[in-house]
């Protein structure tokens, strides 16, 4: 059965950029905008088994996000995948419990390799 | 700002820009000399607004262009595009470049969510404000589609861009890390 990734991410290009890559690897994909939306999606969808997601959105940013999770389901793996570069925000998303860090433009095909290894070790 | 800390930032600007366009193959070529207003009569149809801030300084990026440009700029994968968000995503991109390059030099800046405006005849204009900077380029492939990027920036007067030394290095662009 194929395996739920949530995209959290404020612009629909890049969703669709991701969506797109994981869906021809076979993955199933669920979408949302922000934080807030990517809480609900979390609760609307427990098959969910990665998370891929921004760090700079509106309502809730992908950090806030993270920490939110950490304190639910601290085993979810969580990939950021945000223009940020900085050290000091990458330190304080694996204090929060996320699993990698990608920054853009990224290489549809080493998310995918990623997530499939995220997904393989929790399985 | 001193002249030496402007050159260091027309230099980030100059690389982030150049960059970005590369890594979605679209490049682009500089057409003028970092300028401090847009003299020309060049109108665009978008313009992708995104502020920031840190403790030194702070300002605002616009990017204006044409669709045409940001559409060949579009990546794989995305089957119905929407000019105005992808946009707003490569202000962003833009933005997180050059927070990432001028972390080298101490400067943390925190960024906004980007805003687009959409007009039949958008300029950058910035003769009658301080701290404004224009960076014209255009299409590589296509000397019609122009690329203009406005820099306002309201820094400290003493700043001086002094790169910082045993810093943490800054994960660049196309990086992917695991923990």
């Amino acid at each position: 059965m194929a395996r739920t990734i949530l995209v959290v991410d404020d612009s629909r290009t890049v969703r669709q950029q991701v969506s797109s890559a994981l869906q021809d690897a076979g993955f199933e994909v669920i979408e949302a905008a922000d934080g807030v939306e990517g809480l609900d999606q979390l609760n609307a969808h427990s098959e969910v088994a990665a998370i891929i997601c921004d760090i700079n959105m509106p309502r809730m940013n992908g950090l806030e996000l993270v920490e939110s999770i950490k304190a639910r389901t601290a085993t979810l793996p969580v990939v950021m995948l945000t223009t940020e570069g900085q050290s000091e925000l990458i330190q304080r998303a694996k204090a929060a419990g996320a699993r990698g860090w990608i920054v853009k433009p990224f290489k549809p095909d080493l998310l995918v390799s990623a997530v499939r290894k995220l997904t393989a070790a929790q399985a | 700002m001193n002249s030496r800390s402007q050159d260091t930032i027309d230099q980030v600007v100059h690389r982030s820009v150049s960059g970005l366009f590369e890594a979605y193959g679209a490049p682009v070529a500089p057409t003028a000399a970092p300028q401090t207003t847009s003299a020309d009569e060049e109108c665009s149809e978008m313009a992708g607004v995104i502020g920031f801030c840190a403790e030194q300084l702070r300002g605002t990026v616009v990017v204006t262009t044409t669709e045409k440009v940001v559409l060949s700029t579009l990546p794989r994968g995305v089957s119905t595009p929407e000019s105005s968000d992808w946009l707003g995503e490569l202000s962003n991109q833009l933005l997180g470049r050059l927070k990432n390059q001028l972390g080298d030099f101490g400067i943390i800046l925190q960024v906004s969510t980007p805003v687009v405006l959409l007009g039949p005849k958008l300029r950058v204009f910035g003769s009658s404000l301080d701290g404004v900077r224009v960076y014209k380029f255009q299409l590589a492939a296509s000397a019609s589609q122009p690329v203009t990027v406005m820099v306002e920036l309201r820094a400290k007067d003493d700043l001086m861009l002094e790169r910082v030394a045993n810093q943490v290095a800054n994960a660049v662009e196309g990086t992917e890390l695991f923990f």
